[in-house]
């Protein structure tokens, strides 16, 4: 069995999004701000949409994330479909401006912040669709939380 | 940050609005905290919900008053999500503590919380007014060392259900040992196989998607995805049939016969689940009587694209699932914990018998798996007549449980 890094789970991910968020409006209004929050949502992000096992049979991103991640690209590339690798080169491209910042460049803030902003909504809708609590009528292959020990 | 009326801005309020929702979960957990804990795991729950609502309280003050309304409208959705996802984990926490709970449960099952999943790991039990055993894994990112099981109302005091616990203890330990981690690279080899060797699914599939190569992409996803929480599933199965033995296929046949139901993306079909658990029960040396799963029927597959999926889903899960089983087995064999053994069984279905509780220090699996034998050799004890033989059994085996609890506790500090 190979390893490959453990994955971020879509609350951490939704909680740094928002934390970088809170930042940037920080930085954007003059305040101070930290940047150890930008350095790990970049971490997560490169980790979430190439996880290290995609070098085998076929490229993919963190299973649950590729629809999120692939509205994101489409969204910044007016692309009408994202391959996986453009959407991973876009992903990637976003967690090195975001190291960027952390790091002090600072001139890249106030175009990550709806990138952030975007992330998050994207986030927070797939966790709010996530009802931990009723596993009834569910479409097939949507989310499912909570875990009985049968389908409901 | 005013609106024209001179007033506050509604997005000012509305930030105000979630720091007030916020702050009335916290006064929440702290009246919870004055609750009596039988076990202090629930407590401790509340200790670590209280401090990352804390940590969310201080992300909303860092919030600039000229923030934007996107940004503060992306921090009212947080709040409520959390609030409100944590506020059911409360309710579960407060159950908890209610006295129709099995108490005597919860020491044997902690320790195998702690041996089988982490030290550190944390147990927290309640009946729940669901009719089936349960818990939240997936959610629990504010409690990720907990486990949360859930037990149905109507069986709270019923001991012979406790083999599924191990089904839900089982989730814990996927995520603490990281198992789709370690495991995805041989999935994304056998996914890409069955795409090879399933060109009609894989066709079916590409063409209701319309858009080449990033059709493939999605139907890649969607099986990575279906097969990864199948193999959560059976890993969990299979978890719990280990430590359980064949108590855990009687308490399985109890709540899920005869199989049927619709087909989820997420779980194996009712029959492959069952041929699953009997090939890893053979592997155990468990013989489950030939007509036990005999005539259970098979969930009702999805159709077309869906369906196509998860034909492609299962043939990956069913080439990974003989490493799973090993995997599983060896991470439980390596933590110490054993299937329970024949002698000890056997021990115990004497005492019982006899109406006797054991006396020589028996586990909880071997305990339930002895109620579960007397209970089927007496026919199932279901009709009138039966009544106060089954409750006896169940007292029995509770009584049996805690002379265990007594002795390992004596004889530790003998």
């Amino acid at each position: 069995m190979q390893q490959s890094l453990v994955s971020f789970s879509k609350y951490s991910l939704s909680n740094l999004a928002l934390r970088s968020i809170v930042e940037l409006e920080r930085m954007n209004a003059g305040l101070d701000s930290n940047p150890d929050v930008f350095t790990n949502l970049a971490t997560a992000l490169r980790q979430n949409s190439e996880p290290s096992a995609c070098t085998l049979q076929f490229r993919f991103v963190e299973p649950g994330y590729y629809e999120s991640f692939e509205r994101l690209y489409r969204m910044a590339s007016s692309a009408p479909d994202g391959e996986v690798e453009n959407i991973q080169e876009y992903m990637k491209t976003v967690s090195q401006q975001l190291s960027a910042v952390a790091q002090g460049q600072v001139d890249a803030a106030a175009s990550l912040l709806p990138v952030c902003i975007a992330l998050h909504q994207e986030l927070i809708q797939e966790l709010a669709g996530e009802d931990g609590f009723d596993i009834h009528e569910r479409s097939p292959l949507s989310e499912d939380t909570s875990a009985g020990i049968r389908p409901s | 940050m005013t609106s024209t009326s001179g007033l506050p801005s509604a997005k000012t309020l509305r930030l105000a609005s979630a720091r007030r929702r916020l702050r009335a979960f916290i006064d929440q957990i702290a009246e919870l905290g004055t609750s009596d804990f039988a076990h202090l795991d629930g407590k401790d729950a509340l200790t670590f919900i209280k401090g990352y609502s804390l940590e969310l309280r201080e992300v909303l003050e860092r919030l600039t008053p000229e923030a934007s309304e996107a940004s503060v409208n992306e921090a009212c959705a947080q709040t409520s999500l959390m609030v409100s996802r944590y506020t059911d984990i409360l309710g579960f926490i407060l159950r908890s503590t209610n006295v129709r709970n099995a108490f005597e449960m919860h020491f044997p099952l902690k320790r195998l919380v702690e041996t089988a999943v982490s030290p550190d790991a944390r147990l927290i039990m309640s009946s729940e007014w669901k009719f089936v055993p349960f818990t939240y894994p997936m959610t629990l990112d504010w409690l990720p060392g907990f486990a949360l099981v859930g037990g149905p109302a109507p069986e709270s005091d019923n001991v012979l259900i406790v083999p599924l616990a191990g089904h839900e203890i089982g989730h814990s330990a996927w995520r603490s040992k990281q198992l789709k981690d370690q495991l995805m690279a041989d999935l994304v080899a056998a996914i890409a196989q069955t795409l090879d060797d399933m060109p009609a699914e894989t066709s079916l599939v590409s063409n209701e998607l319309g858009v080449d190569g990033v059709a493939l992409a999605k139907l890649r996803d969607a099986v990575l995805r279906s097969a990864i929480k199948q193999l959560e599933e059976i890993f969990c199965d299979l978890f719990g049939l280990f430590i359980f033995g064949r108590s855990f296929l009687y308490a399985y046949e109890y709540f899920l016969a005869p199989g049927w139901g619709m087909r989820s993306a997420y779980y194996p079909s009712s029959l492959d689940r069952v041929r699953y658990l009997i090939e890893a029960a053979e592997k155990l040396g468990i013989a489950p009587e030939a007509d036990l799963f005999e005539a259970w029927g098979d969930s009702i597959p999805l159709k077309f694209a869906d369906g196509a999926v998860i034909r492609l889903a299962d043939a990956a899960v069913a080439k990974i699932y003989p490493a799973l089983r090993a995997i599983t087995f060896n991470i439980l064999a390596d933590h110490g914990i054993t299937p329970p053994t024949a002698d000890a069984t056997d021990r115990v279905l004497a005492s019982l018998r006899q109406h006797v509780p054991d006396g020589e220090g028996a586990t909880l699996p071997e305990i339930v798996t002895a109620g579960w034998l007397l209970l089927r050799e007496r026919g199932g004890l279901s009709l009138d007549q039966d009544i106060a033989e089954y409750k006896i059994l169940n007292e029995l085996m509770l009584k049996s449980v805690e002379v265990s609890e007594f002795k390992l506790r004596v004889e530790a500090h003998a």
